[in-house]
């Protein structure tokens, strides 16, 4: 697994690509929280173009950061763009689609953000 | 019959055991969502042997598999904590978010993609988890 993270627009956008597994999906989850807890991010999109595999270890990161997104105070979201058929399925699984907003590509994810003012 | 022996086995073998299930499904021409779903359901049992069974040591492993048309079965041993899935309650998935317990999802998810799911423990033959799916 490899992850970039990268600012555009209103969002924090982490590009994540190979596999979550129990192995390093504690690694994406550090990766996403290190800058909610700073204060420094509050909106975030994963883009899971790249993603090929993932398990449940996956989606508890994911629910992690999105609790901390939403605790945040301005509350901020978490977004999934770009997932692919067979990791789509996985959220279907264990029921965790209604908890994510998810848009297919990476630009209406950053858009579905409000513009500072 | 496929063999997948590890020694000493932890989480970061987990891909290393999702190309074992590509290897078994080339060799018998299973294609498509079935190797996701086989790999997640190994994924997912490895995981807690690892995880839970092992407490995040390393442990031995093996897996077997077969594969009698229609049906591919896989055989998982660990000498590690005793752990029957069928002791698991259900995820209640109507909770809100911050109230969901966090163990349960994987054999939730094992449960949907494969047809039968049975487990067996014996002190000579440690605990062994049957996964079988028609394919």
């Amino acid at each position: 697994m490899s992850i970039v993270h990268e600012q555009v627009g209103q969002a924090d956008v982490f590009r994540v690509s190979g596999r979550i597994d129990s192995s390093n999906a504690g690694d994406l989850e550090n990766a996403m929280i290190a800058p909610i807890q700073e204060g420094r991010v509050t909106n975030l999109v994963v883009n899971l173009k790249d993603v090929t595999f993932l398990s449940s270890a996956a989606l508890r990161a994911l629910v992690a950061a999105l609790v901390r997104t939403q605790n945040n105070k301005p509350a901020g979201a978490l977004v999934l763009s770009d997932v692919r058929p067979e990791v789509y399925e996985v959220f279907v699984l264990g029921a965790f689609t209604s908890l994510f907003s998810f848009f297919t590509d990476e630009a209406s994810a950053v858009a579905s953000f409000p513009a500072a003012e | 019959m496929h063999r997948f022996v590890l020694e000493q086995g932890t989480v970061q073998d987990l891909e290393a055991i999702a190309h074992f299930v590509e290897e078994v499904c080339a060799a018998h021409a299973i294609e498509g969502r079935t190797i996701y779903h086989l790999q997640l359901a190994l994924d997912e049992a490895c995981s807690n042997i690892f995880l839970h069974g092992y407490a995040g040591q390393s442990g031995r492993i093996e897996i077997e598999a077969t594969y009698t048309s229609p049906l591919l079965t896989l055989h998982i041993r660990d000498w590690g904590q005793t752990f029957d899935p069928d002791d698991v309650p259900p995820p209640d998935l109507t909770l809100p978010l911050e109230m969901r317990p966090i163990g349960g999802l994987g054999i939730h998810i094992i449960r949907q993609v494969m047809d039968r799911v049975d487990y067996r423990f014996d002190s000579e033959h440690g605990n062994c988890l049957t996964l079988e799916k028609a394919v």
